[in-house]
C-alpha cells in the first residue's frame, strides 16, 4: 500500500515539475510580450499625442502584466519602480533594459522619444523570439525528462 | 496646497529649506524663485532680490526641469522652445539654456543653465482701480495696463477678470491665457470661458466665433499678429482688456503695435503701472493717445 502511495507521489511530482517548467517558460515570453505592448502603446501615445507618461500610464492595461503586480506598482509609483520591483519571471537582462528604458523615459523630446521608443521595441521583440525558440527547444525535455526520471527511480526503488 | 507649497514641492528638499528660510528672514511673500547653473538661489521679494546663500548644481536644475514637466519633457516641447514651461499648478517657469537651431527657429533647448519660477498668487482688490476706469468708462470701450516687467500686470488682469466675469453685473469675459498663468489658481473662482496655451491671435479669433464675449482679456501683446486679432475682433463689438510692456505712457505710445492700436480706438484708456507698495499699485492714467501725445 505504501509503495503504491509513494509510486504515485513520484509521478505525480515528476508531472507537476514538467508543467512547472513549461509554464515558467511560457510566463516568461507571456510578459516580454506585455512589455512589448507597453512600450507600443507609450510610443503611440507619445508621437500621436504628446501624453503625458502619468497619464500613458494609467490607461494602459495588459492581463498578464496586471496578473504578475507590474501593472499595478506602475500605475502607482511609475515605470522605474516597476521595473526594479520583484514582478517580473523574466531573465536580468531583460530586466536590466527595462531599468535602463524607464531611467530615461521621458527626458527628451518627442522625436527622441519614438527613436528610443522603436529600439526597446526591437529589443524586447528580439528577446520573446529567442526565449520562444529556447522554449520550444527545452519543451520535449521537459515534457519527458521529469517523467522518466521518477519512472527510472521507482523502477530502482522497487 | 498652496502655489508656494507647489513651487517649494519642486525644488530637492535643500533648495526648498534655503528658500523657506529666506523668505522668513525677509518677512515677505516672494513672487519668484530664480535658479543659475552653479550660481546662487535668489528669490524675488517685493522687486529686490534675495539671496538664499545655496549654489545650484546642474543635479537641481535637472531636477526641477523633470518635476515642472511631469517627468514627460516632450509633452512641454513647443513651450520649451518659446522660452518656458507651464506646469499643471499654474507656475510658470522661464528656462534659458543651450538652444537648437533648425533653419533659423529653435527646434530645442539643451543644457538649462536658468530656470525663473514665477509664483502666480491672488492680491484682492488689484483690479479694483481698473474696474473703476471701465465703469466710469459705461463698460463700453476697453482698457490697456502697461508697465515694465515684474510690476503685476498679470495679476492686475488676473483680479479684473474674476471681477468682471463675477461681479454685481457679470459680463461675458473670454480669457486668452497664451502662457497658462493668467487664470492660474483660479480653478472653480471664475465664470469667465479660459483658453489654455491657445496662441493669442488664434485664441481671440475662437472666442469672437464661438464663445460670443463682452470682454475679452489677454496678457502681454506685442507683436503685430496680435494687433491684428484685436483690431479684427473690436470690429465686432468686442471690448478688449490687455496689458503690455512699457515703462511709461510715451514708452507705449512710440511702440508702432500700440501706437497703430491707439488709432483705432481699441482701447478707451491707457493705466500705466509705475510701481507697487504695500497698499497696490502707483498709477498713472491717460485717456486717449492725445493726451499722451500733449504729455510727450
Amino acid at each position: 500500500m505504501i509503495r503504491i502511495c509513494g509510486l504515485i507521489l513520484l509521478l505525480s511530482a515528476s508531472v507537476g515539475v514538467s508543467f512547472t517548467l513549461i509554464g515558467r517558460e511560457a510566463k516568461r515570453i507571456r510578459e516580454l510580450e506585455g512589455i512589448c505592448e507597453l512600450i507600443r502603446y507609450i510610443k503611440n501615445n507619445i508621437d500621436s499625442f504628446l501624453m503625458p507618461l502619468e497619464g500613458i500610464f494609467l490607461s494602459f492595461h495588459s492581463d498578464e502584466l496586471e496578473k504578475c503586480g507590474f501593472e499595478a506598482e506602475m500605475k502607482a509609483h511609475g515605470l522605474a519602480a516597476a521595473a526594479g520591483a520583484d514582478f517580473l519571471s523574466v531573465d536580468g537582462k531583460a530586466l536590466g533594459a527595462l531599468s535602463a528604458f524607464a531611467g530615461s523615459l521621458g527626458t527628451g523630446f518627442r522625436d527622441d522619444e519614438v527613436k528610443r521608443c522603436e529600439y526597446y521595441l526591437e529589443l524586447f521583440g528580439a528577446l520573446a523570439v529567442s526565449e520562444k525558440e529556447k522554449a520550444a527547444r527545452n519543451r520535449d525535455m521537459y515534457r519527458y525528462l521529469p517523467p522518466l526520471a521518477a519512472l527510472s527511480l521507482i523502477l530502482v526503488l522497487f | 496646497m498652496t502655489t508656494e507649497q507647489q513651487a517649494l514641492g519642486l525644488l530637492q528638499p535643500r533648495l526648498s529649506a534655503a528658500v523657506l528660510k529666506a523668505s522668513s528672514l525677509c518677512g515677505g511673500e516672494f513672487n519668484e524663485i530664480r535658479l543659475r547653473l552653479n550660481g546662487p538661489l535668489c528669490l524675488t521679494v517685493s522687486g529686490k532680490t534675495v539671496n538664499c546663500g545655496v549654489i545650484c548644481t546642474r543635479e537641481d536644475m535637472d531636477s526641477v526641469v523633470r518635476r515642472l514637466c511631469g517627468n514627460s519633457l516632450y509633452s512641454h516641447g513647443d513651450t520649451i522652445k518659446e522660452g518656458y514651461i507651464a506646469s499643471a499648478h499654474g507656475i510658470r517657469a522661464g528656462i534659458c539654456g543651450r538652444a537648437v537651431t533648425d533653419g533659423g527657429s529653435v527646434s530645442a533647448v539643451t543644457d538649462v543653465s536658468s530656470l525663473c519660477l514665477r509664483i502666480p498668487r491672488r492680491v484682492r482688490g488689484a483690479g479694483d482701480e481698473a474696474y473703476a476706469v471701465l465703469e466710469k468708462g459705461g463698460f463700453s470701450s476697453g482698457l490697456l495696463i502697461y508697465s515694465r516687467p515684474g510690476v503685476g500686470k498679470t495679476t492686475l488682469l488676473r483680479e479684473l477678470a474674476v471681477r468682471l466675469a463675477g461681479g454685481a453685473r457679470p459680463f461675458r469675459v473670454a480669457v486668452i491665457d497664451t502662457r497658462c498663468e493668467l487664470a492660474a489658481g483660479l480653478d472653480g473662482m471664475i465664470s469667465a470661458d479660459v483658453l489654455t496655451g491657445y496662441p493669442r491671435g488664434k485664441g481671440i479669433e475662437i472666442a469672437v466665433r464661438t464663445l460670443s464675449p463682452e470682454f475679452i482679456i489677454c496678457d502681454e501683446i506685442g507683436t503685430r499678429e496680435d494687433a491684428e486679432a484685436i483690431r479684427g475682433a473690436a470690429g465686432s463689438g468686442v471690448r478688449f482688456v490687455a496689458s503690455a510692456h512699457a515703462g511709461s505712457s510715451r514708452e507705449l505710445f512710440l511702440s508702432p503695435i500700440v501706437g497703430g492700436l491707439a488709432e483705432t480706438g481699441v482701447f478707451g484708456a491707457y493705466l500705466g503701472l509705475l510701481g507697487r507698495t504695500k497698499n497696490g499699485y502707483v498709477t498713472e492714467l491717460t485717456f486717449k493717445k492725445e493726451h499722451a501725445a500733449a504729455a510727450v
